[in-house]
């Protein structure tokens, strides 16, 4: 039997926001993450969050605003963060990027540090998502240092907003997609092949600390111990002017002297941080504290 | 479902198992619709054959086999609709004949990727963009494009013609016929059910003097531009498939231009057939960051527009302009291209509101091919402009499909 008429557009318009829920949804985002809503993004909100609704059995956007205030705020929180913004990421992503940062940033740090006697590095990699990045660096790490490796204390704090992406992060496993990138050697050496697709070795595994932050909460961004290198690569597109300003005012922070950050392909920090300064390369660019 | 040799494949094949490399790792998975790139990724791979679903495209499904799959189809396509406003009525009227569509090519054992990470494309290969997020603006990708990209020579004696006062038949088809290829796309074109001649135009004067001078002239332009984009890296852009979309959009934009008196239908074909070409510039000029606008808009739920200028800062249809501008377009033209996802903005709302509904139509046709791009909305403003009913979305979507793919093969096959 063909099904009743009206069920096929339940998937488009089972909920509605009205503008007054629109501007409370959007303020409390922007207030408790740092996510920026745009206006014209209204039908985008209401039918990204409509499924989750119909989760819940709720029956409008007001009670699911009560909810983010109810007893479960916290998980709800978290699970709205992740239906507003979806990163995409891959292993070894923005290859002409890693490779200034390995070629020249990086081998200068460890040579600084071998000069100091100084045997230690800590990168943050904020806003990880499902691990792909801390991983690549952790890789980037190993094979820099090679036989070395060892003798150094090496630290990467990844960092993430929502707890669903860290879980997968901790687990490690990746299919062919999230590796579609990544050389056939690294994969050799750093991953082992199961049933499902990929898994992180253990050695590269240990070298990752994941925790959840908010890179809102300004108390959370200074308890991150002191970096080296910062990545926040296609984090800040998702935020609006002052947040961005914040967020990169509290890197500078967190940086050491002759620490960099590096930000996504196609962002900058023109016009939003004129501490730092720009590190140039062919198709790449970082910004240095002095 | 039948074995067919890596050389019998064509772009539009739907893989009926999964191709399997000779690791035995899956290369693409069953359901995959193949393009150009993944015939050519199949090859340079050894792949000798792959299963491929039986060619269903004319195939009777029953009513009630379409039926069942609504459900499916219409979550499939939902997908792709999270941008637009679903209490709109032409949205929802567009939806359902997307689903409509989507259930039919289910029924006929289509099997779309429920995942917005399968087939991404990947910038990792590509040049080096011409310039990162500061140092550059769209004046310098036009510019360089204006020096770079010569438009053939057929182009610029049309636009003299046009601009001439004394344009005459004799004129114009003197100086279309010296460009053999043009005259005869143009008379192909002419030939179509595109217009429907009961008897054929078989020289380049008699088709002047049938579509008017103006109007023939306006077509000769927009197929010599076609010819003038060429040498972008097939992995970013599949260039069948933009013409494609361009070319639906052009014949969409002509039919409903047909519904309006005092608008030359012509002119919209040629609007839409150009109405994207900011995105040639930009993939050819800044492929990375473009490809990155692509996998935000992909996985964000938005529209390219919105990604571009999220990502970029800057989007395809002002770059489309201001190129069109430097080529010395007619500014009607010009405006259509300009304005096509914001028609609001325009001085005159009606050419670029055409071109607006015509694109959101184009790529609900893409969507239901198995395109994953999203829908872009239709503006409140550019609806209310075209004074249209809703009912009058399918006959124009119906009658709009058999011209769409003629004009495809005559302009990207022959």
């Amino acid at each position: 039997m063909p099904p009743a008429e009206p069920a096929k557009y339940t998937m488009l318009s089972q909920f509605r926001i009205s503008d007054r829920e629109f501007c409370d949804l959007r303020d409390f985002i922007q207030q408790a993450s740092g996510i920026h809503i745009a206006n014209n993004r209204k039908y985008l909100l209401q039918n990204r969050l409509s499924p989750r609704l119909r989760e819940l059995g709720l029956g409008t956007f007001s009670e699911y605003f009560k909810r983010l205030q109810g007893p479960d705020r916290v998980c709800e929180r978290a699970k709205l963060f992740e239906l507003v913004t979806t990163n995409e990421t891959s292993f070894f992503r923005n290859p002409p990027q890693l490779d200034y940062f390995r070629d020249t940033l990086l081998s200068a740090m460890i040579e600084s540090q071998r000069s100091k006697n100084a045997k230690n590095l800590h990168i943050w990699s904020a806003g990880c998502s499902s691990g792909e990045e801390p991983y690549t660096l952790a890789i980037l790490l190993a094979e820099t240092l090679k036989a070395e490796l060892p003798s150094w204390r090496l630290k990467i704090t990844a960092s993430d907003l929502s707890e669903a992406v860290l879980a997968l992060a901790r687990e490690g496993a990746y299919d062919d997609y999230a590796l579609r990138t990544t050389p056939a050697p690294i994969k050799a050496k750093y991953f082992a092949k199961d049933a499902d697709g990929f898994r992180i070795r253990p050695e590269v595994k240990k070298q990752v600390r994941f925790v959840s932050l908010n890179l809102n909460d300004s108390a959370a961004l200074k308890r991150v111990e002191t970096s080296h290198f910062i990545f926040c690569r296609n984090v800040m597109i998702y935020f609006d002017e002052d947040m961005k300003k914040r967020l990169a005012r509290a890197f500078y922070e967190n940086l050491t002297p002759g620490g960099h950050l590096l930000i996504g392909h196609s962002e900058t920090l023109t016009g939003v941080n004129e501490s730092f300064i720009q590190a140039r390369h062919p198709g790449a660019v970082a910004y240095l504290k002095k | 479902m039948s074995e067919t040799g890596i050389d019998d494949l064509i772009p539009g094949m739907a893989l009926s198992e999964d191709a399997i490399g000779a690791d035995g790792r899956v290369l693409l998975l069953a359901g995959t619709v193949l393009t150009e790139a993944t015939i050519e990724a199949l090859r340079s791979r050894g792949i000798a054959k792959v299963a491929i679903e039986d060619k269903t495209d004319d195939a009777e499904v029953s009513p009630v086999a379409v039926a069942e799959k609504l459900l499916p189809a219409a979550e499939y396509v939902s997908m792709f609709f999270q941008y637009a406003d679903p209490g709109h009525e032409a949205v929802l009227e567009i939806f359902r004949l997307t689903v409509d569509r989507m259930a039919q090519r289910m029924a006929q054992g289509f099997k779309p990727h429920m995942r917005m990470d399968m087939e991404l494309p990947s910038a990792e290969n590509l040049d080096l963009d011409d310039f990162l997020r500061d140092d550059g603006a769209p004046e310098d990708l036009v510019a360089k494009e204006v020096e770079l990209c010569s438009l053939p020579d057929v182009y610029f004696r049309i636009m003299d013609v046009l601009k001439s006062n004394t344009s005459s038949v004799s004129a114009i088809a003197e100086v279309i016929a010296k460009d053999p290829s043009l005259s005869a796309k143009l008379l192909k074109l002419v030939n179509s059910a595109f217009y429907g001649f009961p008897s054929k135009v078989d020289t380049i004067p008699r088709a002047v003097m049938i579509i008017g001078v103006a109007e023939l002239s306006m077509l000769a332009v927009g197929v010599s531009t076609i010819q003038a984009f060429s040498g972008i890296p097939e992995e970013l852009v599949n260039m069948r498939e933009f013409w494609k979309h361009s070319i639906a959009c052009g014949v969409l934009a002509r039919n409903i231009a047909r519904r309006k008196a005092g608008i030359s239908p012509e002119r919209l074909f040629v609007g839409g057939l150009l109405h994207d070409i900011g995105r040639l510039v930009m993939y050819k000029r800044l492929p990375r960051a473009s490809t990155q606008a692509l996998l935000f808009s992909r996985f964000n739920g938005l529209p390219f527009f919105e990604a571009e200028k999220d990502v970029l800062g800057f989007e395809h249809a002002r770059v489309g302009a201001m190129l069109m501008k430097e080529w010395k377009f007619p500014p009607s033209l010009t405006n259509m291209v300009k304005y096509h996802h914001n028609p609001a903005a325009a001085l005159i709302i009606m050419e670029p509101a055409i071109i607006h509904l015509a694109n959101s139509l184009a790529v609900s046709g893409d969507i239901a091919a198995g395109g994953m791009i999203h829908f872009p909305g239709i503006q409140e403003q550019a609806w209310n402009a075209l004074e249209m009913s809703v009912d009058c979305i399918a006959p124009t979507l119906a009658q709009s499909q058999k011209q769409i793919s003629e004009i495809v093969r005559i302009f990207l096959d022959e």
